[in-house]
């Protein structure tokens, strides 16, 4: 028997005209893809320049926060956007989304600093294999599931204090989603090159888990494989 | 062979209400409290899968995973539910029972069962032992008005009429309106919202037979009750209904290919898929002797992908500030803002169309054992007539424990919503919501004891147009 449609699921809103309201009232989530894009054209530009200064390194580290966390800001501008009264939601959103961004440049920032004294420890590639062996077994502890649901969260957004309540819910996220992801954040900034398939694991995760963490873990072993070989000679 | 779950009240006699059925059940829960924790098949570790407070479980117990306000409740409960039935057998053929024992069930919506079954109500078997059947802890506790005193059930509270009306199984979990099955989440003890059919019936009678205190009030005390099963098995036999009238249940993998982890009568752990679980009679060998009155009833719309609301559904009005709802219930005040329009116009005008009530952001750490009737533009000192034709649907809080970090690692705070097209009149009005108990049983606490019980905390009354 063929099940061509699946006929259970229905989006609302998806016939009729459209809502004479701002672009983030309707897509909500339009924000944080622009900042996926931005980020990572920021991060490509910077990559090109053959800049070494701790502004640089800053500079690089903010751009790959705002291009690898990006994604994981969609859930809070929806909360925020369907908490939010619609003639404010444009608000809510762009104060939600510029809180768990900002909360995850300072984390980024943070995090540059601890590695760039790990690397003066140890060489750069030990203290990668670490991290990639540490995301690899953190994906598969019961605790990291709770901690992926923990990451959606939701706050009343009252109108006479949206804007201040919106940046409340964003930072709440942030801190979540920073004590879920510190580990492959550090991995990304410590060692660079892997900025894109971390992304890519990470976004996997929240869309696959936890049914396929087998599959996330195998990722990260690849990537800890990875710096192995390439650092063997 | 094809087992058939019958109803609990075709069974026995008024003079003698214990048949073999009832009797098995019985004797079987009666040895089940017998057995340790440890055995997976005692009455405690069985409740336990559902879900229990403060202890922790042993390696390997699939414990605490019972699946509420998420998609996945119907299928896991079937799940749980068939493998409860067979050990439930097993106890009940080893003691000489009949072999084709099946799980009864309580259809409460039929006319003179709604009230508790009579084989719950009594305090001794014929044989003049306790049954194992009466739980004290229920609403109204032993009073002369109460669950355990055969006390009525309003029709209002026992009705599954805005689920069984429903043609769409689940919708995104942050949608405005829910569907028949719940939302679309990951595998979660509590997601964001009930769907319909486990919002009513199934969370309003939880709390409706359990009341203040009862164990079927509490998701972690609920399955406890022997009554719990005869309750989930009518749920069951309302998704069996609805799917055999025509609805689809979900053909995505995300909800198919889910599996549940359970023990079986051996004690073995044994997983069942979501895709297993759809088709009682066929994959699982069971039946009811009444699959209901919506059987054969042409689904209200075309199921083929119609969405539920026309138009993505945004916030026009919402409280400026949290609502206490303590047991005498609530009242606040929603001002209707300024109304989107749409791009195009076409024949329906250019204005929403439909409306949804959101109470959402619900917080407390105990449940008030009440199940509230909510109102909307209610007058004041309503008529009876009033009440009915005001009300736009029932809460009861079912797993508010877990809305909290006092119970759950990872709160989850309840929400609720309800269709009220035709009751906003439009730009700058208000809409007065109101939440009111529903026939109360027992002694209703006023005054200070009223004060002193646990309030709830509804952060968020809103209305979405669409």
């Amino acid at each position: 028997m063929t099940e061509a449609i699946d006929r259970s699921t229905t989006r609302p809103g998806t016939t009729g005209p459209a809502w004479r309201a701002p672009v983030l009232v309707r897509w909500p989530s339009v924000l944080a893809v622009a900042g996926t894009c931005l980020g990572w054209a920021a991060v490509f530009a910077l990559s090109r320049d053959a800049g070494t200064g701790h502004v640089h390194h800053l500079l690089m580290t903010s751009s790959m926060s705002v291009a690898m966390m990006s994604p994981l800001a969609i859930p809070v501008c929806v909360s925020a956007g369907r908490s939010s009264l619609w003639c404010t939601s444009s608000r809510c959103i762009a104060a939600a989304y510029g809180a768990f961004i900002g909360a995850w440049i300072a984390a980024g920032a943070v995090l540059h600093v601890v590695t760039e004294v790990a690397v003066r420890i140890a060489p750069a590639e030990a203290v990668a294999v670490v991290l990639a062996t540490w995301c690899a077994l953190d994906v598969m502890s019961r605790r990291r599931s709770v901690r992926l649901s923990a990451c959606a969260v939701s706050r009343p957004l009252f109108p006479g204090s949206a804007g201040v309540r919106a940046v409340d819910l964003g930072a709440v996220a942030a801190s979540r989603c920073v004590s879920t992801c510190w580990a492959p954040m550090a991995l990304a900034v410590a060692q660079p090159t892997l900025g894109v398939p971390v992304a890519v694991v990470i976004v996997s995760e929240r869309v696959l888990a936890p049914r396929n963490r087998w599959s996330i873990a195998v990722a990260f072993c690849a990537m800890t494989a990875w710096i192995v070989v390439a650092n063997w000679r | 062979m094809t087992f058939i779950r019958r109803n609990i009240w075709s069974l026995g006699t008024a003079n003698n209400p214990w048949d073999p059925i009832s009797l098995g059940y019985a004797h079987a829960v009666r040895a089940m409290q017998a057995l340790p924790l440890t055995d997976s098949r005692s009455w405690t570790y069985q409740g336990a899968i559902h879900g229990i407070a403060g202890t922790q479980p042993p390696a390997g117990a699939p414990w605490n995973e019972c699946q509420h306000s998420t998609w996945y409740f119907l299928p896991w409960h079937r799940s749980y539910l068939y493998q409860f039935e067979r050990i439930v057998r097993s106890f009940v053929v080893a003691a000489g029972g009949p072999a084709d024992w099946a799980l009864p069930y309580w259809n409460y919506e039929a006319q003179g069962a709604n009230s508790l079954p009579r084989v719950f109500r009594a305090k001794t078997l014929p044989d003049g032992s306790a049954n194992p059947l009466f739980v004290a802890k229920r609403n109204g506790g032993t009073a002369a008005v109460s669950i355990n005193n055969g006390a009525t059930i309003p029709s209002s509270v026992t009705s599954s009429a805005v689920a069984a009306a429903s043609t769409t199984f689940t919708t995104p979990a942050a949608s405005v309106p829910v569907g028949f099955g719940g939302p679309k989440t990951a595998f979660a003890h509590f997601g964001p919202a009930p769907g319909l059919l486990e919002n009513q019936p199934h969370n309003i009678m939880h709390v409706f037979v359990g009341g203040n205190g009862g164990l079927m009030t509490d998701p972690d005390t609920a399955a406890l009750d022997p009554i719990f099963w005869l309750h989930h098995a009518n749920i069951d036999r309302l998704w069996e209904t609805w799917r055999l009238a025509g609805r689809a249940n979900p053909t995505t993998q995300d909800w198919r290919a889910r599996s549940f982890r359970l023990r079986d009568d051996a004690g073995k752990t044994v997983r069942m898929r979501a895709r297993d679980l759809v088709d009682a009679e066929n994959q699982l060998d069971y039946t009811y002797d009444s699959l209901g009155h919506h059987v054969g009833a042409a689904p209200a719309a075309a199921a083929d992908g119609e969405p539920l609301m026309a138009r993505k559904p945004v916030m026009v009005g919402r409280t400026d500030a949290p609502t206490e709802l303590t047991v005498d219930g609530a009242e606040a005040v929603v001002a209707v803002g300024p109304l989107p329009r749409r791009r195009a116009r076409g024949a329906a005008g250019d204005a929403p169309t439909q409306f949804h009530l959101e109470l959402a952001d619900i917080e407390g750490t105990v449940n008030p054992g009440v199940v509230y009737g909510v109102y909307v533009n209610l007058p004041n000192k309503p008529t009876e007539a009033d009440l009915e034709a005001h009300r736009v649907g029932l809460v009861s809080l079912f797993g508010i424990e877990h809305s909290t970090s006092v119970r759950a690692s990872s709160p989850q705070r309840l929400r609720y919503v309800f269709d009220i097209t035709g009751r906003v009149e439009g730009d700058g009005s208000n809409v007065k919501v109101v939440l009111l108990p529903i026939g109360g049983l027992g002694p209703r606490r006023r005054g200070a004891a009223a004060a002193a019980s646990p309030t709830v905390r509804v952060g968020t009354i809103a209305v979405h147009a669409s």
